[in-house]
């Protein structure tokens, strides 16, 4: 039997990992009893084994779980579409939308009201030459007035959503 | 810190089961529980941080959806990982149509990118375990995950066979030729890091 008998890395690799029959094992076993010069291989092979099961695992970004669970609760919510990290946008495009139009409004009231008027019935003097970006008028126009405290409304309503997910989410991960 | 550590006792049954019937807490449980082994292993296929988080995310969001449907015959980790395989294939075929398996033999060793910061933060830990770590990164996609999944993860081969969808045979044959693989970029590229 011993004669045949070839004792590889490979079938080491099979011996330490446990793929071999019983009767395999029992010839492996044979042949290192007799040939104790080759226990060495077994030896770095089981360090080897050590080695990859004591490898540390990699740890996702801080907040993986809470993202997760923020998707899944989004999906349970019944709108895939929030599924990804998006909570309740919904009320965010809501009011981004409301802000659009209260933005806008003036402007196409404005445009609406002004009276027709043709350049012929202008005096030439009133017409300037160059024609002036009236700035001061810009920043004191009704979209300003209006646009600048609603953007900053924005901001806090955006801020707040995010604070209260991830309080939700917190509350939800402190009673696990 | 009572309630936590009930948690950490519980089984992976009684979570699913809580899960089956909506609590979220439990669906957050499980995730807590296996974050970093999904992670690791979605890493593994896909090779870069950012993709690995997107295909673990992914794959606990599927494995949600299709909780109902476990029953249980196998290890919830195997199912876990099954998924995990499945959607990480689904991602790189996204990204190249060209991909049929995760399993590239012939593909020629690549160092990862030393510019990036995983790579200059690993050659900073000058130690075995981040050498081995960067060995197994070098290797194909197929081949760091069936070594993950053997022997970091200690699942047996039955096991490899269900997540990765292969025979025993062949099981076995693509962990032989991994690890002489691994043998020698190990041999070739970080001799003096890891020697036993």
């Amino acid at each position: 039997m011993e004669n045949n008998f070839l004792l590889t890395e490979d079938m080491l690799w099979d011996y330490a990992d446990g793929f071999l029959s019983q009767e395999e094992k029992m010839q492996v076993d044979a042949y290192l009893r007799q040939h104790p010069e080759h226990q060495s291989m077994l030896d770095t092979i089981l360090a080897e084994k050590k080695a990859f099961a004591a490898l540390p695992m990699d740890r996702p970004k801080p907040g993986f779980a809470d993202r997760v669970m923020a998707a899944w609760v989004a999906e349970q919510s019944g709108n895939p579409s929030l599924a990804r990290e998006k909570g309740k946008d919904w009320i965010i495009y809501g009011i981004a939308a409301a802000m659009g139009f209260f933005i806008l409004l003036p402007v196409v009231l404005m445009a609406i009201s002004a009276p027709s008027i043709s350049i012929d019935m202008i005096p030439a003097e009133y017409i300037p030459e160059t024609p002036v970006i009236p700035w001061g008028k810009l920043f004191t126009s009704p979209a300003m007035r209006f646009g600048l405290p609603l953007t900053l409304l924005f901001c806090c309503f955006r801020f707040l959503d995010q604070y209260l997910q991830q309080k939700k989410m917190l509350g939800v991960l402190s009673k696990v | 810190m009572q309630t936590k550590n009930m948690a950490a006792t519980l089984s992976d049954d009684i979570l699913i089961e809580q899960a089956k019937s909506g609590r979220q807490t439990a669906f957050a449980m499980l995730v807590k529980r296996y974050e970093q082994y999904a992670f690791t292993l979605a890493l593994r296929f896909v090779k870069n941080r950012e993709d690995a988080h997107e295909v673990a995310q992914d794959a606990f969001l599927r494995a949600f959806r299709y909780l109902p449907d476990f029953r249980g015959e196998a290890k919830f980790s195997t199912w876990l990982y099954k998924i995990i395989y499945s959607t990480a294939l689904n991602f790189l075929r996204k990204k190249n149509p060209d991909i049929q398996s995760l399993d590239d033999e012939d593909r020629p060793l690549k160092l990862p990118d030393e510019g990036t910061p995983d790579a200059s933060h690993a050659m900073e830990r000058n130690d075995r375990n981040a050498a081995l770590q960067r060995a197994i990164q070098m290797l194909s996609p197929d081949d760091s995950g069936i070594i993950t999944l053997f022997y970091l993860y200690e699942h047996n081969l039955e096991e490899i066979c269900q997540i990765m969808g292969m025979t025993m045979t062949n099981a076995k044959t693509k962990l032989c030729r991994a690890r002489q693989r691994l043998k020698v970029i190990v041999e070739g590229q970080f001799a003096t890091e890891i020697a036993y």
